[in-house]
């Protein structure tokens, strides 16, 4: 995925200017930067959630700027938000078999083999033993887990993480990177917007800052943690936590 | 499990026979009234249909509207059978009811329920201001249904009985595909909805024009049956107002449930009429506050409760 100059305001405000982002098949990219600084602004604008005002942003060779956030998931971008919506007169299953139902070349897909699929999914999320819960009796661990299957129930090939981690204690971050873990080595490419600094790092092949909406650092996790630039208006002290 | 599928299929069998004997039991006065009966069956149900993506129309009366008035004009104009209207009139409620669903699409619930309800008023103005095509407020008269004898109300009763079963038909098999989910996922959160590939538009105007369909069919029966409409009877309120009531009463997401509510609520209704004389509309009032207040999921509801199933999954209802 290739984004060129993306410009969005709110208004008369930037909420981001002239964003280049690439993500190249199979990486993990981190975005990282303060509260406001434009991450899930970002991963709107992508998914056609906002329009955007300026700059371009391509997906496989195609422009998809402007596409309306259903047709961006028939692309191919899966995404979670960062409270889960999760849809609250479903069962845990019913929720993932939506996005097997109406997700990326689902076209008529039936409800038994959207069943068996979410199923699967489900099972890989650690999430099997609660397919028949309701919403109202996940924990909040639960709900990250679901969020995420149902993202990865519309056969994405890039998935978009919003904050996936928080809320979490560590325990609950550690089996969460575990299962991002694994999603990467099925092929999948993952954009990580997160506050946890030591999962970002960790898990990331590279990491792009953002501060005020304008990226200042795109490079691997060591370089980016040695970044004056970013050290200053951003990590300060939780440099000292990330490079542990 | 085998079990209580079977038990429900049985009681369904059973209540279709005694519908379908009905009318060699009835005075033509209760069998009108179970005409009345299979009208709101219709409505209710179809208005049922819209509230599973969240969108509560005020204005269904709008749409009962369209069908008598398409009856009343084109069979005076042309003389085409009576089934024929009653189709043009579906067809053209729906056409209506994609302009509206499209108006509205971006409203908040409140906002589209008035905006459905100005849709019903509207449309009664209309008619009243063009008396060239619809004798405005004085009303348009139709010869009666099957020549209007005894045997007139019978048929009738066949009718609408088989355009109430083909819409219950519809609503049941529309909860058990896959079109459920996309209706639910829009009713519960349309922006994650659309991150998993659902066009919110093409839903919520699908789900009106369904819902618009069987109520603009059974608004041209009407029409042919009490072969006389006007406006105010045609665009009234009171008919929204009880396409709300009664599946609330029956159980709002359900498919039994309008069915319930419209046959309890045309009864009660009849029936207080009848015997408390004075003041029975507040009585009806009562009832149905109380019923509110203490079957939040409608009596079809409590029925679940009774048979104590444990949490209801979207795939395991089935007639209910």
């Amino acid at each position: 995925m290739e984004c060129t100059g993306v410009t969005k305001y709110f208004g008369g405000l930037a909420a981001l200017h002239q964003v280049d982002l690439q993500v190249s098949a199979g990486e993990i990219v981190g975005l990282i930067g303060p509260n406001g600084s434009g991450k899930t602004t970002l991963f709107n604008v992508i998914t056609g959630l906002y329009p955007l005002s300026k700059g371009s942003i391509r997906f496989k060779g195609e422009e998809i700027g402007g596409l309306r956030p259903f047709r961006v998931c028939q692309k191919g971008i899966g995404r979670t938000f960062q409270t889960s919506k999760p849809f609250t007169r479903m069962t845990v299953l019913e929720n993932v078999m939506v996005g097997a139902l109406y997700g990326k070349g689902a076209a008529g897909e039936d409800l038994k083999k959207a069943r068996t699929s979410s199923e699967v999914i489900l099972e890989q999320a650690g999430l099997r033993a609660k397919k028949n819960a309701r919403i109202s009796d996940l924990t909040l661990e639960d709900k990250k887990r679901l969020e995420l299957s149902k993202a990865l129930a519309t056969r994405p090939e890039l998935l978009l993480l919003d904050e996936v981690m928080a809320g979490l204690n560590p325990t609950e971050i550690k089996e969460i990177m575990g299962l991002i873990g694994k999603i990467r080595q099925e092929g999948m490419t993952i954009i990580v917007v997160e506050h946890v600094m030591h999962a970002v790092m960790n898990l990331a092949d590279r990491v792009c800052v953002l501060h005020h909406g304008e990226k200042i650092a795109d490079a691997p996790p060591e370089e980016v943690s040695r970044d004056k630039r970013v050290i200053e208006s951003y990590l300060g002290e939780e440099f000292l936590l990330a490079s542990s | 499990m085998l079990n209580r599928g079977y038990i429900q299929f049985l009681a369904l069998i059973l209540l279709l026979g005694s519908l379908a004997l009905l009318p060699l039991f009835l005075s033509q006065y209760s069998l009108h009234l179970m005409i009345l009966v299979m009208v709101f069956v219709v409505i209710s149900t179809s208005w049922n249909i819209l509230v599973w993506t969240h969108q509560i129309s005020l204005g269904h009366a709008a749409f009962f509207g369209i069908g008598a008035y398409t009856a009343a004009v084109v069979y005076n104009a042309w003389q085409l059978p009576p089934y024929f209207d009653m189709l043009l009139g579906g067809v053209l409620s729906s056409v209506g009811a994609v302009i509206i669903g499209v108006i509205c699409l971006r409203m908040a619930p409140w906002a589209l329920a008035i905006a459905t309800l100005a849709f019903a008023e509207a449309l009664k103005i209309l008619v009243i201001m063009l008396p060239g095509l619809t004798e405005g407020a004085e009303g348009v008269a139709l010869p009666p249904l099957y020549g209007g004898g005894e045997s007139a109300k019978v048929y009738a009763y066949y009718l609408v009985s088989g355009i109430a079963f083909l819409t219950v038909l519809t609503a049941f098999l529309l909860k058990r595909s896959r079109l459920y989910f996309a209706f639910t996922a829009v009713h519960d959160d349309q922006d994650a909805a659309s991150m998993l590939g659902i066009n919110p538009t093409k839903y919520k105007v699908m789900a009106f024009t369904i819902s618009a369909f069987f109520v603009g069919i059974v608004g041209s029966f009407y029409a042919h049956y009490i072969s006389y409409i006007d406006p105010h009877a045609a665009f009234n309120i009171h008919i929204s107002v009880e396409a709300q009531i009664m599946p609330l009463m029956g159980g709002l997401y359900t498919v039994a449930g309008p069915v319930v509510g419209a046959f309890i609520l045309t009864l009660l209704g009849e029936y207080l009429r009848i015997t408390v004389k004075t003041g029975y509309l507040i009585i009806y009032g009562i009832i149905l506050v109380l019923l509110i207040f203490y079957l939040p999921k409608g009596l079809v509801g409590l029925m679940e409760n009774w048979t104590r199933k444990e949490g209801r999954a979207l795939s395991s209802e089935k007639l209910r």
